[in-house]
């Protein structure tokens, strides 16, 4: 069963902490007129954004260290994420996007040529695509008795991003109006795709960056 | 008499209504646009890269202070004589084609440009022949090349093909960046910078150059 959600800003939790780590504060708070601007752009974001997603469940076999099978298609998801996901018996596939409304906005900024503002506006857009995983997470938690991983996306972490073509087919055609490009790249641009594992007991779960070898990362030290 | 050295920390501290403020009394006291640039601006933005460095300011600190800078240079520019007006170099900036992340690149383009480079922003998913017609048109000196993703670093090799078989190659400089790349990719295809941070880019640009 296809699950859909479009939900405006006001009805999120949003985190202001998770807007000023996207900015690269790490544990650090912004000073009084950078939270003022972050204020009055997110409210402007608020009246014309939607964040979309979808989801549906499938039945999930384990074939090797690194592969599973999800439905009918194989997924090499590759040495580092595969070992997470022993115990796995379903997998909650998603896709999420902050919208084409947010790229329009977004490119209007940049026009503008305010540099502080689009990068304000960009991180947050940041923030609302990554948001739907826990969301997710949270639905799956309430609606089924099972335990949930962290969420795994193609292209992250040594699975092949070329696997968003196979990914993609498994949704409706442009699913909440999401396209891949020719790199296997999603339009809008602040767009998510991946899975969460579903398993009856507790998943081994990667501390924030143990999958990423990005030292130089601006969340590295902010997470962990 | 206005406390000019005050503007190098208005800079550094992206505080820009005081900057512009402060601006516009030095100017009324006699100093010219081009002493004020050299003794107060580009060190405000030294200072913030100073402190960058020392983890002491992050990202948006940057970017505060590179908007200071613009928002003086937008006054001073049309004061100064056309031709004397002197900016360290020209070069165009891009995402290689097939990749979308352009935060970080953005980031580098605004902190060139507020150290004084002029910058064509190219945007992103930018292709080896959009990149060698900016260099024509805009007569640059540096190209700059991002990419977010492993699967998009490699295009940066086609671009260099690009720019080589249009005999460009000895005529610009070619820096690059963006998390999968790292200095031994830069030595492996062969490019003239390699930086891991939007500060470290500027001193590289300059560096390639030859200026300071
Ligand atoms: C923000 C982000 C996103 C955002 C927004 C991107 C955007 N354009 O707006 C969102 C959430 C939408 C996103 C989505 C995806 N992302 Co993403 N994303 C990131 C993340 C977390 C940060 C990138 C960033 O903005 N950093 C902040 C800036 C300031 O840093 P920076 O880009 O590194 O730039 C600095 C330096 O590198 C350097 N620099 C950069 N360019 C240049 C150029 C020159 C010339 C020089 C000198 C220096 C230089 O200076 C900059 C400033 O200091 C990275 C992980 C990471 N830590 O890099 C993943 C990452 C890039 N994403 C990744 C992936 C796979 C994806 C998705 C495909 C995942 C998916 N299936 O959903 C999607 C694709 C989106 C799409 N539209 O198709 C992977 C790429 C893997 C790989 N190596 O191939 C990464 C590395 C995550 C990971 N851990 O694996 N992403």
């Amino acid at each position: 069963m296809l699950i859909e959600h479009s939900i405006k800003i006001k009805e999120l939790n949003l985190s202001k902490k998770d807007i000023y780590i996207s900015m690269g504060y790490r544990n650090d708070t912004p000073d009084k007129e950078t939270i003022k601007l972050i204020d009055s752009t997110l409210k402007e974001i608020s009246e014309i954004t939607i964040v979309r997603y979808m989801y549906f469940i499938s039945e999930v076999q384990i074939l090797s260290e690194t592969d599973i099978k999800i439905g009918e298609n194989i997924f090499s998801l590759g040495r580092k994420i595969g070992p997470y996901l022993g115990g796995i018996q379903k997998a909650c596939l998603y896709v999420s996007t902050a919208g084409k409304e947010f790229d329009e906005y977004l490119g209007n900024l940049k026009k503008s040529g305010d540099i502080m503002k689009e990068f304000i506006a960009d991180s947050i857009g940041t923030v609302l695509a990554e948001l739907s995983s826990s969301l997710i997470a949270n639905e799956l938690e309430k609606s089924y008795n099972m335990k949930v991983s962290s969420p795994y996306s193609p292209g992250y972490c040594g699975w092949d991003i070329k696997e968003q073509k196979k990914f993609f087919s498994l949704f409706p055609d442009k699913p909440c109006g999401i396209t891949l490009s020719d790199s296997f790249l999603m339009f809008p641009i602040k767009s998510v795709s991946g899975f969460i594992g579903l398993g009856n007991d507790s998943f081994k779960r990667p501390k924030h960056c143990d999958l990423c070898n990005n030292l130089l990362c601006f969340k590295r030290r902010a997470t962990n | 008499m206005a406390d000019s050295n005050k503007l190098i920390e208005f800079i550094a501290t992206g505080k820009l209504e005081d900057a512009k403020n402060l601006l516009n009394e030095t100017l009324a006291e006699g100093v010219s646009p081009q002493e004020i640039i050299d003794l107060y601006l580009i060190k405000g933005m030294e200072t913030v890269g100073q402190r960058f460095e020392e983890g002491k300011a992050f990202v948006p600190n940057l970017l505060m202070a590179a908007r200071a800078m613009k928002a003086c240079m937008d006054i001073l520019k049309p004061l100064m004589k056309e031709g004397s007006q002197k900016t360290l170099g020209t070069l165009v900036i891009g995402t290689v084609k097939g990749d979308l992340h352009d935060i970080g690149k953005n980031l580098v383009a605004s902190m060139l440009e507020g150290c004084g480079f002029k910058v064509i922003n190219l945007g992103v998913d930018v292709s080896g022949e959009q990149f060698v017609n900016a260099v024509k048109e805009n007569n640059a000196q540096i190209v700059c090349l991002s990419a977010l993703l492993t699967t998009t670093m490699n295009y940066m090799e086609e671009v260099i093909k690009t720019i080589e078989k249009e005999g460009l190659r000895d005529k610009v400089k070619i820096m690059i960046g963006g998390a999968p790349v790292n200095q031994e990719f830069a030595d492996k295809i062969g490019v003239d910078g390699y930086s891991s941070n939007a500060n470290e880019a500027v001193i590289l640009a300059k560096k390639v150059l030859n200026i300071c």
